[in-house]
């Protein structure tokens, strides 16, 4: 036992499981949002479940099964209390559509628990049909053609193309309803579908959901203008923070020396990278939304006072804060990259009558712009991740209108825009609603993510690549 | 061998840096198309008065100098100077060979483009010539356009060689040139100075005695920033004036 | 070739060179700039309060209103409340509000009634004040606070509760009787004028003196407040004096960000952090403590839950792991830091929070079991190897991956069982008996969130740290027959120790500074302590939250903003030692 002890294999162990416990963490965490995030789209299939009631009745409930999980759960209506009729066997998590166009039935829940030792029979009817209305309802259903036969409806159709007269919706417990054609979106077989045609449908979804507005508080449809919005501001962003990141490393490279002064600034400067983001989002808000954007109210827009043009929150301010927020990124990424830089190609280039600017321009600057834009796509990548100060600077759940469209003057900076983040903040907190929401989330968690990412490996891969090649380059400084 | 005039005379010259006297009132003449040699121990200078010749001294922080180089009877340290036409004027090459990430051509061109000229055929003309003079011609003509970081050492020495020449030079600086490479490489760099010193003046700062011995006409003895002797080459190895210098040249010091 | 004439190239590079610095000095002095601009504009929170006399002849002391009224609303109410309530003598002070009717006499016996409409009057309470003498007396016109000054000259506040009346802190003055008593409704500030003819104005939940003036020689004067309480009259017969009551964040001071202050219809003295106030008549709460408490708190647990796991898995990754992993495991940490914590807070409020209110005493359990597992995994590991002859230096990952699961499927049965027989079959109902209040979103959850972000923060400066240190040390150590183990904890931990603190430091930095997180799972309470079944509310999620909100001149935004220069100086200063510490540990290497 002390033999063990003392060779400390117990904490070799122990750092092996830590490694271990943070790498599973990390695989559950990305697992969990690509599954979850992927599943949104992924055309489930429809399932009638004849189903024995408390009364000794029978009763059908067509909808998606969302889950199964073993007994014990919480009532509908009463998060925190217990139902101990639900205690013992499989509960199903039913996604019956939107049910409250019954108004005989009154409102049902949208999803209910089942539990399954009451489903007597389970069925998938092949001519089921999911309505997407223009309303942001979904429907489930059979459809019935107005003398109560089976419409002859092509099956693998997913698009609207039967003109003219309303349809009958069957719901699943006989209740009848007419839909107008008009008013539905999309529609589609999925019980119908074979796997290839439920892949296409799957990728089609997501494109729509990639590139259509949302609506119904963001409950429905895409995520269109947060994803554009995110991308106007980072490219903003990007066109502020790119030249004073970049001639701020190199002044301070190249120029500034090496005195105690200048060695504080550059220790003040990487510290700024730690600075909370919030603390640059409530600057941005006093000084560039309050102050500067007041004053320009003031100078150019006095005729639209008292209402603010540029002293609101704004895309403009909130590219500015985020450039600010990432300046400090930036420029130690640009200045790790002109210290790896030998010194002796600086001394060739001045040997051969070269003034310091043209050194800079051709031997320092071609050499040292992928670290120049390793430091951007980092920046980039904490910009678009990042939330918190541009709740305060000019992001909303909703804009009515996007930063650039066909309007004069085109760009409007003084817009408030949407934002992949504040979008998942904002949808994520009606999820505790309604599963529907909590799947959504995980969509738009799985976009932002993926967008994070890829930025994110591009700039490591850039810099490992950088790396490598400078050793080969690797000369000293001689003779001094 | 003759005297042919002096081009560079220095005069008095005193170097600081970061208030350490590196260099001490040291006054000596650098003849025209000659080669000298500086030769001395470690850290005794020889290479920061090279660097004096062309004020590349000035790119360290906190340097000092006192006292005036002059070239063809010139100040290099007035205060109107153009450095950039001083160091076109008298080229340099260092220890290790530090081409550029371009390719070959671009290398030897870079000079000359920075003097802003653009025709392709006077461009073509000197990186030829120039690759010719410092003998890389045979062997890198059919890939001028190669990454110049492909080249062997020996090669890259010449190479930086030929872009110093490039931009005809009427001094060549070359500290230590040799010194990183292997014994070959170290004999054509030889030759080539040998070919050299026909067009330009040479001034080599050298560890190497047997290299200063074979190429140089001249040579100057330094010890702790000052320059304890200088003359004839052949008169400094066979009858040195000073004890110190004796001693370094057969080897008891250094 | 002339050597002395100046050329076009060299113009440009002096131009250029005036350019780039010139943006260098300007992104130097920008960042300065936020330091100096947050700083300003906090800085009039502590501005003095002050009572200024306008001249004769200025307009704004001729043409003010006077909240008059008041007085003669007085006189009627006395008259009134005499009429209706048969009184036979004069009642001394007789303060009245909208609604209530206050009847004090100068021995301190006083009757509290409510006057809906005109007649229908009903006694709410009476009773007897502690004071001796009563020299003054007013109430606020909301009618929640009642000042009285007694004969010794001090000002004893009391708020009125559910007809109750608590007595706060007294208010300490000079000494002199007090006259008469103004409260200036707006700023939560009384006025008293006292027989040396000074004007002295306090701020009443902190008993702070804000500001005082002197009127000569004016016996017997009276004071009345202006409309907009910005002005003050005196008056001494004939003579008459306007004075200026600039007061402009009284509620805001040291004081009351960090000690504890009884605030009006409270029972007793607290950190309070209530900024919104429901309508003019509530007063801000502005106290620091609860959110700085709130953020140490949520870093703490944050700290706790990823330190040990961030370094021990550094150290395994830099010093056992094969260096073809190294680079693959720091490319995923390096993913995992970037993970926007917008994610991460939606993770732990809408999937953890509900997962672990299920399931807390699993987490709980495998917090013991599994490490025990793991040793045990160990213990036989090192003996059969032993037997077997092999060497006993590194377990293949594998087998710890095996005990690892073994640990968290016997917890799962264990705790199973255990809450059935130990727990009645729920732990939370068992906790919540013992007077344990578990709410949903609580520093468990930022604990493990706020950990995961914090993780790769600290991994990566350990790992490089540990990774740095010399071969020749390791090799030196392992020569002497050490195993490796044993040349990591002698030796490589204590030479590469700066840079671990430093790593520790950033992570605590990064925890400080964080908001998303904090923001959707703590519930965001102003709580005190460090409960950790309990939420809290932190200074950065406040000021995402409150900021919009706030305007701009207002207390409240300034109060907002020191929060923010608080952060930023605790992050600075944490930043700086990581700087100086990791200068350090270079500097230890290039010895080495």
């Amino acid at each position: 036992m002390k033999q063990w002890w003392q060779h400390g294999s117990l904490w070799v162990w122990f750092s092996a499981s830590a490694l271990l416990c943070t790498l599973l963490l990390f695989i559950a965490l990305i697992s969990l949002i690509v599954g979850k995030g992927l599943q949104h789209h992924w055309p489930a299939d429809l399932i009638t479940f004849q189903v024995q009631t408390a009364e000794g009745g029978r009763a059908t409930v067509m909808g998606q099964l969302i889950k199964q999980e073993p007994g014990n759960h919480y009532t509908t209506d009463n998060q925190s209390e217990i139902d101990p009729s639900l205690n013992t066997a499989q509960q199903l998590l039913i996604d019956q559509g939107d049910t409250w166009f019954m108004p005989s039935q009154g409102a049902t829940a949208r999803y209910i628990w089942l539990d399954d030792g009451n489903v007597l029979q389970r069925s998938k009817p092949a001519d089921a049909i999911r309505l997407d209305m223009h309303d942001g309802r979904v429907l489930f259903g059979v459809l019935q053609s107005s003398d109560a036969e089976p419409a002859i409806v092509d099956t693998q159709q997913t698009a609207i193309d039967l003109p003219g007269e309303p349809w009958l919706l069957l719901h699943a417990n006989g209740q009848e309803i007419q839909v107008d054609t008009g008013d539905v979106k999309r529609y589609h077989f999925p019980n119908s579908l074979n796997g290839l045609q439920k892949s296409l449908l799957f990728l089609k979804q997501w494109w729509w959901f990639l590139t259509e507005d949302p609506h119904h508080q963001s409950t429905a449809g895409g995520v269109f203008p947060a994803i554009f919005g995110t991308m106007v501001m980072v490219l903003l962003m990007s066109v502020i923070v790119t030249p004073f990141g970049v001639l701020a490393a190199i002044y301070l490279h190249e120029y500034a020396g090496k005195s105690w002064l200048t060695q504080v600034v550059r220790v003040s400067v990487y510290n700024l990278a730690g600075i909370p983001s919030v603390v640059m989002g409530l600057f941005g808000l006093a000084f560039f939304v309050y102050v500067l954007g007041g004053q320009l109210d003031q100078l150019f827009y006095a005729d639209q006072l008292p209402a603010p043009t540029y002293g609101t929150p704004g895309l403009f301010w909130a590219s500015l804060t985020l450039a600010l927020l990432t300046l400090p990124v930036v420029i130690v990424a640009t200045e790790e990259g002109l210290a790896q830089l030998p010194m002796s190609q600086r001394l060739g280039s001045y040997a051969l009558g070269a003034t310091q600017t043209e050194t800079i321009w051709r031997i320092v600057a071609p050499q040292a712009a992928p670290a120049m834009m390793t430091g951007l796509i980092l920046a980039v990548a904490r910009a678009a991740g990042e939330v918190a100060p541009l709740m305060l600077v000019g992001v909303v759940k909703s804009a009515p209108q996007l930063p650039i469209d066909g309007e004069f003057p085109y760009v409007h900076l003084e817009r408030q825009f949407m934002h992949l983040g504040y979008h998942l903040y904002d949808v994520g907190f009606q999820s505790a609603n309604t599963e529907h929401a909590m799947s959504l989330s995980f969509a738009v968690a799985l976009v932002l993510l993926m967008l994070i990412v890829l930025l994110n490996l591009s700039a490591f891969m850039l810099r490992q690549h950088l790396r490598r090649k400078y050793k080969l380059v690797q000369t000293s400084m001689e003779g001094v | 061998m003759t005297t042919s005039g002096t081009k560079i005379k220095i005069n008095n010259l005193s170097l600081w840096l970061q208030n350490q006297a590196i260099i001490k009132a040291v006054t000596m003449a650098i003849p025209t198309q000659q080669v000298t040699a500086l030769i001395g121990p470690s850290g005794c200078g020889k290479s920061s008065l090279l660097r004096c010749m062309n004020r590349m001294n000035e790119l360290l922080t906190d340097s000092r100098i006192e006292g005036d180089i002059l070239l063809d009877d010139k100040t290099v340290y007035g205060k109107k100077i153009d450095v950039s036409r001083l160091r076109c004027r008298v080229g340099m090459v260092f220890q290790k060979p530090n081409p550029f990430p371009k390719s070959i051509y671009e290398n030897v061109a870079f000079g000359l483009r920075l003097q802003g000229e653009k025709n392709r055929r006077v461009l073509d003309d000197r990186v030829e010539t120039s690759l010719k003079q410092a003998a890389l011609w045979g062997e890198v003509k059919h890939r001028l356009h190669d990454s110049a970081l492909n080249l062997s050492s020996g090669q890259q020495q010449r190479l930086v060689i030929a872009r110093a020449i490039a931009l005809q030079p009427e001094v060549l600086l070359l500290d230590e040139p040799a010194s990183a490479l292997d014994p070959i490489s170290t004999l054509k760099i030889e030759e080539l100075i040998y070919e050299l010193k026909s067009n330009y003046t040479i001034v080599i700062v050298t560890h190497n005695m047997q290299q200063a011995a074979r190429v140089s006409d001249y040579t100057a003895f330094m010890n702790a920033g000052e320059l304890i002797e200088w003359g004839e080459t052949h008169t400094i190895f066979t009858q040195p004036l000073h004890q110190q210098t004796e001693d370094y040249i057969t080897g008891r010091f250094g | 070739m002339m050597l002395s004439s100046f050329t076009g190239r060299q113009w440009i590079d002096r131009i250029a060179r005036w350019c780039v610095s010139a943006v260098g000095y300007s992104v130097m002095l920008a960042l300065a700039m936020i330091f100096i601009f947050l700083l300003l504009q906090v800085a009039p929170l502590f501005s003095k309060a002050s009572i200024t006399p306008l001249a004769k002849e200025d307009t704004v002391a001729s043409s003010f209103r006077l909240l008059g009224s008041v007085v003669d609303d007085a006189e009627n109410s006395t008259r009134q409340a005499q009429h209706a309530l048969k009184l036979h003598r004069p009642v001394d002070f007789v303060l009245s509000t909208a609604d209530t009717l206050f009847l004090l006499e100068r021995d301190g016996r006083y009757r509290w009634l409510s006057h809906q409409g005109t007649d229908s009057r009903r006694l709410l309470s009476s009773g007897q004040l502690d004071i001796a003498e009563i020299t003054a007396a007013t109430m606020s016109p909301t009618g929640q606070t009642l000042l009285v000054a007694s004969v010794d000259g001090r000002i004893h506040p009391y708020t009125l509760l559910h007809q109750e009346l608590i007595a706060m802190q007294p208010i300490a003055t000079s000494g002199t009787q007090i006259q008469q008593l103004l409260v200036q409704a707006s700023t939560r500030s009384v006025v008293s004028l006292d027989d040396s003819d000074t004007i002295r104005l306090f701020h009443i939940a902190s008993g702070r003196e804000l500001a005082h003036y002197h009127w000569d020689k004016h016996p017997n004067s009276l004071m009345q407040l202006s409309e907009d309480e910005q002005y003050l009259q005196l008056t001494a017969g004939t003579m008459r004096q306007v004075v200026k009551l600039h007061n402009p964040h009284p509620e805001a001071s040291w004081r009351q960000l960090v000690r504890p202050v009884h605030y009006e219809g409270r029972r007793s003295a607290d950190y309070v952090w209530q900024s919104s106030t429901v309508s003019d008549n509530t007063e801000a709460k502005l106290s620091l403590v609860p959110l700085t408490i709130g953020t140490l708190k949520a870093a703490w647990y944050a700290m706790l839950f990823a330190t040990p796991l961030a370094i021990f898995a550094a150290a395994y990754t830099a010093f056992f792991a094969p260096v073809s992993w190294r680079y693959r495991i720091k490319a995923v940490m390096e993913v995992l830091e970037s993970l926007p914590t917008v994610i991460l807070g939606f993770l732990a409020a809408f999937l953890l929070a509900p997962w672990l209110e299920l399931h807390l005493l699993l987490f709980l359990g495998s917090l013991i079991i599994v490490p025990v597992t793991i040793m045990l995994g160990s213990c036989g590991w090192f003996y059969w190897r032993k037997k077997q002859q092999y060497g006993t230096d590194q377990p293949s990952w594998w087998l710890v991956l095996l005990s690892l699961l073994t640990g968290v499927v016997l917890t799962t049965m264990l705790v199973s069982n255990a809450e059935t027989y130990l727990f009645h079959g729920d732990f939370l109902s068992w906790l919540a008996n013992r007077g344990i209040d578990y709410q949903q979103r609580n520093s468990l959850i930022i604990g493990i969130a706020m950990g995961i972000a914090v993780i790769p923060t600290i991994f990566s400066l350990t790992d490089e740290a540990i990774y740095h240190v010399p071969t020749s040390l390791t090799q030196g150590v392992i020569a002497l027959g050490a195993s490796r183990w044993q040349a990591l904890s002698t030796l490589i931990l204590p030479v590469a120790a700066p840079g671990i603190l430093a790593a520790c430091l950033l992570g605590l930095g990064r925890a400080l500074g964080e908001t998303m997180i904090l923001l959707m799972a703590t519930g965001n309470t102003p709580l005190l302590g460090f409960d950790p079944f309990q939420g809290m509310r932190t200074l950065t999620a406040t000021l995402a939250i409150e900021a919009p909100e706030a305007s701009l001149e207002s207390a409240h935004f300034r109060v907002l903003v020191l929060a923010a220069l608080l952060l930023m100086i605790l992050t600075f200063v944490v930043n700086t030692l990581v700087t100086l510490l990791r200068q350090r540990l270079r500097h230890r290497y290039l010895q080495l």
